[in-house]
């Protein structure tokens, strides 16, 4: 019932017909415009981790994602979904969604036209993974694959993405559009006993945000020492 | 609201393309999708088809700071160390590499998506101004804002935090003010952006030069070109001469 509220009308029956009006007309939700997380934006329990990634030496996956960091790396999913605010941009076509980020990440780019993942025999892997998506009522269902083990591949709760893992969002505008839940759930056999599942929800960032460029400087040596030595031990 | 008038909206929204839900589909041509340039002149590589490009009237001291660059670079000195530590590409460098770029078109914005290592770019439609420049955050692909005149889409440009270079010989400055007009042709399988930069510290009069980019196929997805400068081939990709 939510979600009649924000259309501003009082009749139980017309705001049935103009939510069911969604599917009807073939419309979907607006997901676009800049997102933030907030400190009360995470709701992340912890991982169920295979006895093999629970028993890793915690400083396994701190050196990994200290590397890439760093050598400036790109970042990939999921770190990219809460790196910074992102903007959410969905085509007017209803063929694709992107999701970019402040980071030096690569955009992600969300394919809603209809296509399958691409073969795995032929695609490259990459960071963010190959994602396609189709709406489930008001729901945008996100499934991604294709992954590298490239960039911080930390997951909220525990384990990490690999060239295995395979992740399943779905995206639902909350309170009359002013918040997006995205509930993640990863699956990887060598990684989690289970599916391991949390929820981000964001909220709409004011009217007349801009897009940043947080950039990344390698040759930057302060910067690396402060990133790979003792704390309070450099310059 | 009676049960008549409530089936009276809903076909409404349905005829209006729903647009209570902000969908409403644009009347302007559709730009979106991957476009990508072709050697189309037979110029044997990429920057073949830049030569084409006519040549900027720049300022004489840039002139002078060109001419004094390639006679280092023709000395074997390194004159710009980005390849080997992954620098950020400035804009317009996406524009002229061979790797397609995505345009992704919602209402309000639109994204300039490229695979190479630099940030997407953010065209806002929504009527906002450049920001006051005292508070401007400079960045690689500049503030960019957005109107349509007919089937042609303008862009505005400012605040770039520039060291780039232009084709046709110029260059990008924080002072650079940059006019773009993207227009489809040939049926909406080539895309024409006409560029326009003026800076009153590079140039004697606008630089205004042409590319076309072609529709990649259906299907087409993007990929990232990654660059690891703790790659020993990448950071060896710029070797510096023995000092003297």
């Amino acid at each position: 019932m939510k979600r009649m509220n924000h259309l501003s009308n009082r009749n139980g029956v017309c705001a049935a017909l103009l939510v069911l009006t969604v599917p009807i007309c073939g419309q979907t939700p607006n997901l676009s415009g800049f997102w933030e997380l907030r400190f009360d934006s995470r709701n992340v329990p912890p991982a169920p981790l295979t006895a093999a990634m629970a028993g890793e030496d915690r400083s396994v996956q701190f050196k990994l994602d200290t590397k890439a960091i760093r050598w400036c790396h790109f970042f990939g999913v999921p770190y990219m979904m809460e790196g910074s605010t992102i903007d959410i941009l969905q085509n007017v076509n209803g063929k694709e969604i992107a999701i970019t980020s402040a980071l030096r990440n690569p955009t992600r780019h969300i394919y809603t036209d209809g296509r399958g993942h691409v073969n795995p025999d032929t695609f490259d892997p990459v960071s963010n993974g190959h994602s396609i998506g189709h709406w489930e009522g008001d729901t945008l269902v996100v499934d991604t694959v294709g992954f590298s083990s490239e960039g911080i591949t930390g997951i909220p709760g525990g384990g990490r993405r690999t060239p295995d893992s395979h992740l399943t969002e779905r995206y639902r505008l909350l309170a009359g559009g002013k918040r997006l839940s995205v509930v993640f759930s990863w699956e990887d056999p060598k990684v989690f006993t289970k599916p391991h599942t949390y929820e981000f929800r964001y909220y709409r960032a004011p009217k007349g945000t801009e897009a940043r460029e947080i950039d990344c400087n390698a040759s930057d040596e302060a910067r690396a020492k402060f990133l790979t030595g003792m704390p309070g031990k450099q310059e | 609201m009676s049960k008549i008038a409530c089936m009276s909206l809903v076909v409404s929204l349905c005829a209006t393309g729903g647009s209570l839900f902000g969908q409403t589909a644009a009347k302007v041509p559709d730009l979106s999708g991957f476009w990508e340039r072709k050697d189309d002149i037979g110029s044997g590589n990429f920057g073949g088809t830049l030569e084409r490009i006519p040549r900027a009237a720049i300022k004489p001291e840039i002139v002078k700071a060109n001419q004094e660059a390639a006679a280092r670079a023709a000395r074997g000195e390194v004159v710009s160390f980005g390849s080997k530590w992954c620098a950020t590409n400035s804009y317009p460098f996406f524009m002229q590499h061979s790797a397609a770029w995505d345009i992704i078109q919602g209402q309000d914005e639109i994204a300039l998506v490229p695979e190479v290592h630099t940030f997407a770019r953010h065209i806002y439609l929504d009527g906002r101004k450049h920001p006051d420049p005292a508070h401007l955050e400079p960045s690689v692909n500049g503030h960019a804002i957005g109107h349509w005149e007919g089937d042609t889409l303008v862009v505005d440009s400012v605040g770039f935090t520039g060291g780039g270079g232009t084709p046709g010989g110029g260059r990008v400055s924080p002072n650079s003010h940059l006019v773009e007009r993207f227009h489809l042709f040939d049926g909406g399988k080539r895309l024409s952006v006409t560029f326009t930069w003026d800076d009153p510290t590079v140039y004697l009069k606008p630089h205004t030069y042409e590319l076309t980019y072609y529709k990649s196929e259906p299907g087409t997805y993007a990929f990232e070109e990654y660059c690891h400068a703790d790659d020993p081939a990448q950071g060896g990709s710029v070797i510096e001469p023995p000092q003297k």
